[in-house]
């Protein structure tokens, strides 16, 4: 129960270090901005603006999350580190496991915040057209937080031993290799040079399948998915996403706080 | 007397920069600190002090030796169940106000919301930041983050308190502030553990000492143990005496140094008690009168002085030992 009570403290502040962060303000106004936007830009298609409005909406929304999961997860540890807050909590008694997944579930609540806002706007602007809110929406948008959580994982990881900077540009690539998982694999196979194919091939075991996450084309055409898939991917960056978060906490146990 | 906290033999290398370069920081941290006293830990700067205490609060892990806090090993969560640690310089998420602060850090105790409340109104009246209770942490100054830093220490009521560098960045208020408070929690049956290079504040407070120099224990005591009984000189002011006395008290022993100028008061510095005597009287016989009489005995700042010539001494020796084979 204390154990609880203490991941909920550290979790609870490291949500609100986050809501009180200006930047965070301007990239939530920015994507409001950007979704509203997508009627404008409905409105300039030749034919059908309800699907661009729908493709571009959840592409905003999509943006937002992964730069929210980037930008937040780098500096999730290093900003400890730097401002020396971690002195205060270490000392006491609190796992350093404890601190990491704390930690990791402040930026989780962070980023379900951040998506429900944008999404809600995203849901004001289809019905104000009187377009329906299709359950393929919802699920896109169920897959791209867990997307979003794994890509925070993929940057806790890194922030657990590098600099923010150095970090960010890591976990970046992580997130369009993933993206283009699918497409390096099926390069691979055509490709004559063995050495490098099987280097390829043993990247793609390691980079998460982002693939799975992508549903723009179902949300354009509201082609439903199955829930079954939805379930399997989100079991799938549940399961990367705790790989992740052993890693940076056996990277971060070892470190001496100087 | 139980003991709360232990160092027996702690030792730390740090690797530093591209080469990873070896700094020792710390060769042997040997001392215990007893239940219900307030121990201080005093050196120059570099000396290892913070590591010292980093190891034993769980931030650093010791290359060797080993230690204790509250019966339990250092570096254990068990260890800090019931520490209250000021780190040095603190810092703290600026984005909160103090309340938010203890809140947060009572709730890492487990402590229930009542409760928190109940000690964080205590306190912050204690520490003296009534008045800024609202205020965002980053609008803090130096010594009101001090004082922030040892109301977070505080918060669970601990046994055992470990301060590093508790006056740093405080007014003469402040630093009252932390000696009383210090004194309290001593009156309250707890044991405080600093870390200090302001050596009046030291004294003031501790029951005993450990000096460090380069990474190394060099002594633990009662301050009445390691402060040297004797006296060190003997200050005498005196008026009235003519230039040509000052031959006089020179041959006896005695350094003269004119105060208010030639023909003025004049402080004669003896080497011991019967020196200063004998001067005494002869400044009488010379029609003179004694304004002050003071015999000097040591201070922790002369024992530092002491230690540090020693070290450097045995430094030299060792090298020319080692030079010379």
């Amino acid at each position: 129960m204390i154990v609880l009570q203490k991941l909920f403290s550290i979790a609870a502040n490291t949500f609100r270090e986050a809501i009180r962060n200006r930047v965070l303000h301007a990239v939530l106004l920015m994507s409001f901005a950007l979704v509203i936007s997508s009627l404008a830009i409905g409105a300039l298609s030749v034919e059908n603006n309800a699907r661009v409005i729908r493709d571009m909406g959840v592409t905003f929304i999509n943006f937002t999350v992964i730069f929210v999961a980037i930008f937040s997860g780098v500096s999730l540890l290093q900003v400890e580190l730097q401002r020396k807050t971690i002195y205060t909590i270490v000392t006491k008694p609190v796992a350093r496991w404890l601190f990491i997944v704390g930690k990791f579930l402040g930026l989780a609540a962070t980023l379900f915040v951040v998506q429900l806002l944008v999404s809600l706007v995203f849901a004001l602007v289809i019905i104000a057209r009187g377009d329906p809110f299709s359950g393929v929406i919802v699920q896109s948008l169920v897959l791209m937080f867990f997307e979003g959580a794994l890509i925070a994982a993929v940057a806790t990881v890194f922030s657990s031993f590098s600099t923010p900077v150095l970090s960010g540009v890591l976990t970046f690539g992580v997130f369009i290799l993933g993206r283009l998982r699918g497409a390096l694999y099926k390069y691979a196979e055509l490709m004559k040079e063995e050495a490098l194919a099987t280097l390829i091939k043993g990247m793609g075991v390691v980079i998460p399948d982002l693939t799975l996450h992508r549903a723009d084309i179902e949300v354009a055409y509201t082609i439903p998915l199955n829930w079954s898939f939805v379930a399997y991917t989100c079991t799938y960056s549940l399961a990367y996403t705790g790989v992740c978060l052993i890693l940076a906490i056996l990277i971060f146990s070892r470190r001496d706080f100087v | 007397m139980s003991v709360v906290l232990r160092a027996h033999k702690l030792a730390k290398t740090f690797r530093i920069g591209f080469w990873r370069k070896k700094v020792v920081a710390l060769r042997d941290a040997t001392f215990d600190v007893n239940e219900h006293e307030v121990f201080g830990l005093i050196g120059p700067n570099g000396a290892g002090k913070t590591t010292t205490l980093k190891i034993l609060t769980g931030l650093v892990k010791p290359d060797a030796g080993e230690g204790s806090l509250l019966g339990q090993p250092i570096g254990s969560v068990d260890a800090r169940r019931h520490l209250g640690y000021l780190p040095e310089a603190p810092y703290f998420y600026e984005y909160l106000t103090v309340g938010e602060l203890l809140h947060f850090y009572g709730g890492i105790f487990g402590m229930s919301r009542a409760e928190r409340q109940k000690r964080i109104d205590e306190l912050i009246e204690k520490v003296g930041l009534s008045h800024a209770r609202d205020r965002p942490l980053r609008k803090f100054s130096k010594g009101m983050l001090q004082r922030a830093g040892l109301a977070q220490a505080l918060i669970h009521d601990p046994q055992l308190v470990i301060l590093d560098e508790p006056q740093t960045g405080l007014d003469p208020i402040g630093r009252t502030q932390v000696t009383r408070l210090i004194m309290e929690l001593r009156e309250q049956g707890k044991s405080v553990f600093f870390a200090s290079h302001i050596l009046p504040d030291v004294e003031r407070v501790c029951d005993r000492v450990a000096v460090m120099f380069n990474g190394k224990v060099v002594g633990v005591g009662r301050l009445s143990e390691l402060l040297k009984a004797q006296v060190l000189d003997v200050e005498i002011l005196a008026e009235g005496l003519g230039a040509e006395s000052r031959p006089e008290f020179e041959q006896l022993g005695c350094s003269w140094r004119d105060v208010d100028g030639e023909g003025g008061r004049v402080m004669l510095v003896a080497e011991d008690v019967k020196v200063g005597r004998e001067a005494m009287s002869l400044v009488l016989q010379r029609g003179g009168a004694v304004r002050g009489y003071n015999e000097r005995h040591e201070h922790l700042e002369d024992l530092f002085v002491r230690q540090a010539n020693s070290e450097q001494e045995g430094a030299a020796a060792t090298s020319g030992a080692s030079g010379g084979a």
